[in-house]
């Protein structure tokens, strides 16, 4: 199936491995690295909107007593 | 029925919902080719005839050129839909691009650079498709400057929304670069005149890869979309719903 011989052969990718393997590692850090900061931005939106939502009722309940 | 479409596609809540339900398809159809592509790339494939296993980048660097075009088009587009029809939406997908794509194009970059070293000899050459690619990066860059210079998110949305509509007159230009000058990069492999240059065993894995990709795009783009949406819609009643869910 591979053209490789052995693990060894394998990491060793032809004498090309100091360019292939740093290529693999940052592409593959840079997906990892776009699903934390979308994780990351669509928590920090819903606590935004939850302390919004809470501050709003809030002064409702504020208006309400003070009539 | 023709315009009801566009309009659900205009409704925040029903795109938040709508974005939740479709993200792990994409999440998990993406991770399964990217994996695939990978053992197929770096493994099975053979290696070149020229290059040995060093074409290997081949699988990786592909993939991120192309999301860096696809999305800065998708960026364009939307942002252009968002001030023609003053959409949120819209403006909500253009923002939600920009950081994905700006990573991507650094991966295209650097992957290019450690796949030019070996071939070329040199890391970096001032070549219409490298030059054309580094703008994109900065056009990129621009654009989330532009967007974090202000502090009221629809104006930000319009004056980063025209950038990005100028901006993409260089996504043909990086497209064709190789085509039009005498680049030192190589022309396109996947499809020369209908035609593919490379063997079912080292094309398929990188069409796979390609695949993989936009999906990821897909995925990553509707859970910022989400949180996109949400910044813009604070104060609307169906917010309550889905942030205490």
């Amino acid at each position: 199936m591979s053209s490789f011989g052995s693990f060894g052969a394998f990491l060793d990718m032809g004498g090309y491995a100091a360019f292939v393997w740093p290529s693999y590692a940052l592409t593959l850090a840079v997906m990892g690295l776009n699903v934390f900061w979308a994780k990351r931005l669509l928590a920090r939106s819903r606590q935004v909107a939850r302390r919004r939502l809470a501050i709003q009722e809030e002064s409702r309940l504020a208006a309400e007593a003070s009539t | 029925m023709a315009w009801t479409w566009f309009h659900r596609l205009a409704s925040p809540p029903h795109v938040y919902r709508t974005a939740e339900r479709l993200t792990p398809w994409f999440a998990w159809s993406a991770a399964i080719l990217i994996v695939a592509g990978l053992i197929g790339g770096l493994y099975l494939s053979p290696p070149d005839y020229q290059q040995g296993d060093g074409y290997r980048i081949l699988y990786v660097h592909a993939p991120s050129a192309w999301l860096s075009l696809l999305v800065y088009t998708t960026m364009a587009v939307a942002g252009g839909i968002g001030l023609i029809w003053r959409m949120k939406v819209a403006h909500a997908v253009a923002a939600s691009c920009a950081p994905i794509g700006a990573s991507f194009t650094l991966a295209a970059l650097v992957t290019g650079s450690l796949w030019g070293k070996p071939m070329w000899g040199t890391y970096w050459q001032w070549d219409p498709r490298l030059t054309s690619e580094l703008i994109l990066f900065f056009l990129y860059l621009g654009y989330m400057g532009l967007r974090a210079a202000f502090d009221d998110v629809q104006r930000s949305d319009r004056i980063s929304a025209v950038l990005a509509v100028v901006g993409v007159i260089n996504v043909p230009i990086i497209h064709y670069s190789v085509v039009w000058w005498n680049s030192l990069h190589q022309g396109p492999s996947v499809m020369y005149l209908g035609k593919p240059t490379m063997p079912p065993s080292m094309l398929v894995p990188l069409l796979i890869m390609f695949v993989g990709f936009t999906l990821f795009f897909a995925a990553v783009l509707l859970m910022r979309l989400r949180g996109e949406v949400l910044i813009r819609e604070r104060a609307a009643s169906w917010v309550r719903e889905v942030v205490h869910s």
